[in-house]
């Protein structure tokens, strides 16, 4: 990060994810409200640029750009970043419908404002598909005052579990709703759509996905040899249809 | 074997009454209503510590000469019983406790106690305050079961002598409602021959009506 001192290649590699860790965590909190997404950092030798991807962008930057300078300084003074090598950037999250940290905030609010279960995951749910996702759960789970505690799970579209498309495709949050009598627990999980341009979802597909090619129109095949006479027509010429077939049987017969 | 012996199951009250009605929530009625069809045909159902505005509809609620309501807590309705009953006599359902529940325990014990305790995930641990008290311990495993759950399984138990682990049992089943919704409970039910959890009648309906609830009406 900011330090000069020689640091080896491994420590190097874990400051770099405790770091990213302790700003996704930051940011999380501090930015709850204003729909924060994720953030991505760029480290060019010159300055490290942060990005942060947000839902309302306008709230993030505040006043005249009064709350992201202030969010600057905390994290300057923080890492001990050394004066003006750190630039904040806010960014709009393109599809805010396919962004599970997102929408696991909505709905923490939505359920906060006091908007039945059914109606607030059902609300969450239609938005992630209206959006285009291939498949989306939520789930709520705890125990509230005057009831056992439960799972409450509210599934629709397609979803997978397993392997690296789940790294690829699925994009999972988690939040905490804290109550009076104790906490609810949010989990949100948003299956991408197949996007070859790479934008709403992963450009890779499925690694199930067939896709069947159409065979081409043949022409007509002739049957030419140097040898005049009788000859067999191969096996594969019974693929073709019925008419080039036949004249090629005439000629033999000749 | 004459007559099967006559147990005493006993529910330590101890959630709080519904703040608008002062009487028990609805999912505590029917899983209280359940535990009298899963006893024995000579054993009751007490139910201890209750409010003095929670007897009366739960009563009626109930409607059954197996049930016995209470307001004393478990020690001064164990004295004030004819004969008083000792306290080595009465066993505590106890998730902490050392020893497993067997059917031999038939003979050790005339009064199962549990703690009216509905259901926090993981377990809170509510039956301490019970086991402060002294009494001897038995545990039904180590997975959380609804207390109407824990009542049928010590029956199986204790008067039809099957032992624990010959139980039928499905663990954190979920009960769907339709293609998009479903609820999963974290806890032990004993399974039917259709290897369902076994619930309280009227439960799954009350569920199905939870998901409308907003935070506040919980």
């Amino acid at each position: 990060m900011a330090s000069t001192t020689q640091i080896s290649k491994k420590r190097k590699f874990i400051a770099d994810g405790v770091f990213q860790a302790e700003l996704g965590e930051f940011f999380s909190r501090e930015l709850a409200e204003e729909g924060y997404s994720g953030c991505e950092v760029r480290v060019t030798h010159a300055r490290t640029e942060i990005i942060i991807r947000a839902t309302h962008t306008q709230d993030v930057l505040g006043d005249k750009g009064r709350r992201i300078r202030e969010l600057k300084a905390l994290i300057e003074k923080r890492f001990k970043f050394p004066e003006n090598s750190l630039e904040l950037y806010a960014e709009k999250v393109q599809f805010r419908g396919l962004s599970a940290a997102a929408q696991a905030e909505s709905l923490r609010y939505k359920l906060l404002g006091g908007l039945a279960m059914r109606r607030a995951c059902y609300g969450v749910l239609r938005f992630v598909m209206e959006s285009g996702a291939k498949g989306c759960e939520v789930v709520v789970s705890g125990k509230l005052r005057a009831a056992r505690a439960k799972s409450m799970k509210f599934v629709d579209g397609f979803m997978i579990h397993s392997g690296q498309p789940n790294v690829d495709y699925v994009d999972y949050a988690v939040r905490h709703v804290l109550l009076r009598q104790g906490v609810l627990g949010i989990k949100v999980k948003i299956m991408k759509p197949y996007d070859p341009e790479g934008k709403m979802g992963p450009s890779k597909n499925l690694p199930d996905a067939v896709s069947l090619v159409e065979p081409k129109p043949e022409g007509a095949i002739e049957v030419r040899s140097e040898n005049k006479g009788i000859q067999e027509i191969p096996q594969q010429q019974q693929q073709q249809q019925a008419a080039p077939a036949q004249e090629a049987s005439q000629e033999a017969a000749y | 074997m004459s007559t099967p012996k006559s147990f005493r199951y006993v529910i330590e009250h101890m959630e709080e009454d519904d703040a608008s009605t002062h009487a028990l929530p609805a999912w505590v009625r029917l899983e209280y209503a359940h535990m009298l069809k899963r006893v024995g045909s000579s054993s009751s159902v007490h139910f201890t510590s209750l409010s003095s505005t929670s007897v009366k509809p739960l009563a009626d609620y109930l409607n059954s000469p197996k049930a016995q309501l209470h307001t004393e807590p478990i020690l001064k309705m164990l004295e004030k019983a004819s004969p008083p009953i000792p306290q080595a006599r009465v066993c505590l359902l106890d998730p902490r406790a050392p020893k497993e529940l067997c059917p031999g325990d038939a003979e050790l014990f005339d009064v199962f106690l549990y703690g009216g305790i509905l259901g926090d995930d993981p377990p809170r641990d509510r039956t301490g305050e019970l086991r402060k008290l002294g009494f001897e311990g038995r545990h039904l495993g180590a997975t959380q079961m609804t207390t109407d759950t824990a009542v049928g399984v010590t029956k199986i138990v204790v008067e039809d002598g099957v032992k624990l682990n010959e139980i039928p049992y499905v663990d954190f089943p979920t009960i769907s409602f339709n293609a998009h919704e479903s609820i999963e409970m974290p806890f032990r039910y004993v399974a039917d021959e259709k290897n369902e959890p076994i619930l309280p009648p009227g439960m799954k309906e009350h569920l199905k009506a939870d998901l409308d609830r907003t935070i506040d009406d919980f």
